[in-house]
This record gives C-alpha cells, structure tokens and sequence, in this order.
C-alpha cells in the first residue's frame, strides 16, 4: 500500500510488542500486566451523546495536556527491559488520529494492544497518544470514555504501573476538568466503570491448567472474588492459545491499592501456583512422554506447515511456549540434534508477530487471507529454523 | 487553564453557538472586559457549594453540555429525563451507557441500587480524588467554616451555611464510615496487608480533614496531594 511514513519503524514492528518480552516477575505464566483509567471531561457529554463537531472539540481540548503530559516520563526500571531509545529509534511521542488511519495501521496498533478493538473501528473522530520506542504508555481519546488511558508491562508489574500512570492522570488533570462527584467518583459512561475509573489485568498463559482439565477452578475462583476472566480477544473468545486475562470487575467503593493487592497478592499468585503445579504433574510419571509428544509435535508441525491459520498458529503456539518452559525441548535423545532448541522471547513474540497487520506489515504489502495463511507458515518455518 | 490573551489565569469562560459551530474563549476578567464580554457575577459561594454536593457543579455553573443551545435535546427534556443532556433512564437501561455526567445526580436514586449490584454491594466512592477538584472544593468551603461567618451574615444565610457545613461534613463521614466497613472486614478475615491500605486511607481522609480546618475535605486529595 506504499504509504510513506510508517506509523512504526520496520524494526519495532520486527521484533514485536515490548510487553511480550518475557521479562520481569513470574513470566513463565504472567505475560503482561496492564492498569487502565477511565477519564472524562466535566464540560462534555459523554460520548454516545456527542456529535462529530463535539469529538472534533473533546480531541483539542486534551491534545495539549496529553501530549505535554506525555513527555519526560521517568525512566522504565531496568527490570522491564524495554527498548531503549536509539538514534534510528529516539524517544518520543506518537500522536495518531486513528480515524484517518489505514484499516491495517488500525489494527496493528490493536494487535500490539496500544489501542482497543473498538477504539479501531468507526469513523468519527479519534486519537491515540503513544510513547515510543517503549510503547508502555498510550491514551485513547474518544474511546467509550474521553479518555482512556493505559500502561502496559511485562510480567507481574501492576504497582510499577500504577505509580506510572498516577503520575500522568495527575499531569492530564493538572490542565483539564474531570467529571467528579465526591459520591460517585470518577465519572464514567458505563457505571461499570464509576468510581475509581481502575481497570486492572494481568494477561496469563495457562496451559497446563487446561491440559489437566482445570480451568473451570480458576474461573470459579476468580468469580468468587469478583474478579473477571477472559480469553485473549476479550469478552467471549474462549482461551485462544491458552491466554486468559483476569481483571479487577468493582471500580467502585474500592481504593486502588486494595484492588492492586486483591489481583496482585491473592488471586493472581494462586493461578500462577496452579499453573505451576498442573505443569509439574505434566512432567512426572507417564504423563511426561505424553507431554514431550504433545509439545515436540506441535514444534514439528510449525516447522513444516505451508499455510497456518490466526487459531492454529495461537493455540500450537501455546504448546511450544509450554514445551520451551518445562525445558522439553533440551532433550534430544536419542536422534540428531539438528535444529537449536526454540527460545524466548522469540516464541512470546511469535503471538503477536503472526497476527494479520502483523504479517502485512513485514511483508510491505496488503496479503489476502489465503497469503496471510503462508506468509505466517513462512514466517514460522523461518523463526523455528524449519 | 491560561487566558486565552495573556499569561493571567483564564476565569471568564465563555461558550457561543455561531451557525452550529460552538466557539470556547477563556478569558481573564481584564480581557474579558476589554472585549466588551459580559462579565458575569459569580453565583454566590453557597450556591456553588451546595450544587457541588448536589452534583450541579461538576464544571464552572457557566459551561458545560447543558448549555441549552450546545444541546437542543436538553432545552426540552423529557419527564424523568436528564436535564443536561435529554437521556431518559428507560434509555439508558437499554444501551448501557449513561449520556453525560450529569446523569450521575438525574439518576442518583435509581443508579445507586445498580451500583450496589455491580459493585460488590459499595455505596460510596474511595480513592482518589482530582487534585484541582479537591483544591476547588477546599477554597470554596474553607470561608465557610470559620466561626461567625462573613460579616453582615443574616440570620437565614447563617441557617443556610451550617446546613452546607453539615452535609460536608456527612459527605466525608460517609467515606470514612465506607473504609471503617472495609477495615473491619479486613481484620475479621485476619488479611493484615489489606487492613493496613485501608488504615493508612482513613488516616490520610482524616487528617486531611483536620489540616482543612476541620471540616473541608469532601474529596481529600489525590494520594500524593
Ligand atoms: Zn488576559
Ligand atoms: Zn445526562
């Protein structure tokens, strides 16, 4: 589609979405940690009630202070090993209208999770603001609420991210008039969200609980805190390779430190132990030749597959992942040890990289179904040494 | 926010439909007055306190979508339906969406048994507050509070403020009441990190409120205020 400026450089969308590095605490199971607030301006309706002339207004009265607030974010901890900035790659701001985006830049940016499904579609005017080369922090104006804005970590990293995005609601607020009432809270469009305005997830890879049968326990005890699981996609996609996100449901009557330590102390490290415990029993016994076959298989087939599906690439992703840390794929006797052992962050990356604006991007151009089918094949044959 | 022509704190906002486009100056009074724009008097302080309570402040009481001319459905509302912006309640039960923060005060009664539902039976909000929020609110009530009141109070205007230091005072009480609640939850379940987050949360409404000159706090302040 030969547009000249790329909203992202050919190397970051290359080596994939910084939260999928597979750095910081616990990542052999917790993927990504994400804190969201809802904002809202006390001059505007929200925005089911907006015209198109009022979303022209929303997006210039918080361009200014999103921007500027943006700016001189201290620095990531070294633990989250994002990428630094480079001379090719300097640090700064993006600031996209997404309604006069392409559908694949639309959706790229919705693949690497810096903007929502729905803040992708419709035509009415909308922007993201996103920090680069890190893109840990991005605000969405005009999404269901003015604004939303998010920070993105990998591994079990919520408090990082509060004290990240406390900091810049205080600097957004310092020059915009939030909708607040001293009874309700923050001000939202769905009361869902009223309150504390706080969403936050952590995204797990849970294998081996759905292998031994076990994942309806995680969703009773996490409803049993009101506490929401979802698969990757979000609301109603059922566990596409095995990624499921939990996430605070009560925004409202709770401090947001109380519901860091609810996710942060309580649940989340009991699904890690779970995990944890459900991958060891695949190892022990008889369990395990059936656990290397399984793993072993699904690395042959991406290693010979000429066209892959979104769905197959996913969930045979998931085993190889599995197999990568249950150290499975160290073992290659007996027979020839041809091919070095698969590796993260390369197979974390790999969720991401097969994604259809993804592989559109890497190949320079827009890919029917059926070429994205073998480009992701190609893709995989390569990174797997196939 | 500056204003718009000098380096001076904008204090007049103004809001005109010209030909449906809707225009925004801020202004400070200085320029304000050079442009030969009306200079409205502020409403008075206890009119602008009660309707913070009441929620009919969340702006300055001079803009916002209930500009009736901003907003045609709101000139006319229907019955029952939200003065600032025209949404009725049957509305918003259906799309799930409330249609601007004014809803929040139109619809308190009704919302407040959802809210309960959806929120683990919670009432009241805890956490943090908007910083300029919380000094807006600290501005206009500490005044108030003094003893005595401003000079040439009259008997009724005195009536009228101990009413408003009441209901302040049984905002910030509902709040500390919430957390006490929670607190005591917490113990009974013998979860000690979680009982000192809500300590160190009603410590710091407290003593907020006491620094506030013993009353002012409807908010209390973002957690690093
Ligand atoms: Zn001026
Ligand atoms: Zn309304």
């Amino acid at each position: 589609m030969n547009e000249p400026a790329a909203l992202l450089s050919h190397a970051a969308i290359r080596r994939g979405a910084p939260w999928l590095s597979n750095q910081g605490p616990h990542s052999d199971v917790v993927l990504s940690s994400r804190v969201r607030l809802a904002r809202n301006l006390g001059a505007f309706a929200f925005l089911s009630r907006c015209s198109a002339t009022d979303r022209t207004h929303i997006l210039a009265a918080c361009r200014k202070h999103v921007v500027a607030a943006c700016q001189n974010l201290p620095p990531a901890s070294p633990e989250h090993r994002v990428p630094p900035p480079t001379e090719d790659d300097p640090a700064r701001l993006l600031w996209v209208e997404v309604h006069r985006l392409s559908a694949v830049d639309r959706q790229l940016l919705a693949e690497r999770h810096l903007i929502s499904k729905e803040h992708a579609k419709g035509a009415e005017p909308r922007a993201a603001a996103i920090t680069l080369p890190d893109e840990r922090l991005s605000v969405m104006v005009n999404e269901e609420d003015h604004l939303r804005i998010q920070v993105l970590h990998s591994g079990l990293a919520l408090a990082d991210g509060y004290t990240l995005i406390n900091e810049v609601d205080d600097r957004i607020e310092s020059g915009l008039d939030y909708a607040f009432l001293p009874r309700f809270g923050y001000l939202t469009a769905c009361p869902t969200n009223v309150g504390i305005a706080c969403r936050m997830s952590v995204m797990l890879h849970l294998p081996a609980v759905r292998l031994t049968g076990r994942i309806e326990q995680v969703r009773r005890a996490a409803k049993d805190m009101c506490l929401a699981l979802r698969g990757f996609q979000g609301e109603g996609s059922e566990s596409a390779g095995d990624l499921y996100q939990i996430s605070n449901q009560t925004t409202f009557g709770k401090t947001e430190a109380v519901v860091m330590q609810e996710l942060q102390e309580h649940i989340v490290p009991q699904v890690i132990e779970f995990e944890r415990r459900a991958r060891h029993e695949l190892l022990s016994g008889s369990r395990r030749i059936q656990t290397a076959d399984q793993c072993w298989r699904a690395l042959g087939l991406l290693r010979s597959a000429r066209q892959v599906s979104t769905e197959e690439a996913l969930a045979t992703l998931s085993l190889v992942r599995l197999g990568v840390h249950l150290g499975l794929f160290e073992d290659t006797s007996p027979g020839p040890a041809a091919l070095p052992a698969p590796a993260e962050p390369l197979i974390s990356q790999l969720i991401v990289l097969t994604q259809p604006a993804h592989l559109q991007r890497l190949a320079g151009r827009e890919l029917s179904q059926q070429e994205r089918r073998i480009a992701r094949a190609d893709l995989l044959r390569t990174a797997l040494g196939g | 926010m500056k204003c718009d022509c000098c380096a001076n704190p904008a204090t007049i906002h103004e809001v005109t439909i010209h030909s449906g486009k809707r225009m925004e100056r801020h202004l400070c009074e200085n320029c304000a007055r050079a442009q030969g724009v009306v200079v409205q008097s502020q409403p008075p302080v206890t009119q602008v306190i009660a309707d913070l309570l009441k929620g009919h402040a969340i702006t300055p009481p001079w803009v916002g979508p209930d500009d009736p001319a901003a907003n045609p459905a709101a000139a006319n509302p229907a019955p029952g339906a939200c003065a600032a912006c025209g949404l009725k309640f049957a509305e918003f039960r259906q799309g799930g969406l409330l249609g601007c923060p004014r809803c929040y005060m139109s619809f308190a009664e009704a919302l407040a048994p959802l809210l309960e539902r959806y929120h683990q039976g919670a009432t009241h909000h805890v956490g943090k507050v908007p910083r300029r929020f919380a000094a807006r609110i600290a501005s206009l009530t500490r005044p108030l509070m003094q003893e005595g009141g401003p000079p040439g109070e009259s008997a009724d205007e005195a009536r009228g403020r101990a009413r408003l230091v009441a209901a302040i005072a049984a905002e910030r009480e509902a709040r500390i009441t919430e957390l006490r609640k929670q607190l005591d939850a917490a113990v009974a379940a013998e979860d000690y990190r979680r009982a000192a987050l809500l300590r160190d949360e009603l410590l710091r409404v407290t003593s907020e409120a006491r620094e506030a000159g013993g009353g002012t706090p409807i908010g209390g302040g973002g957690p690093s205020a």
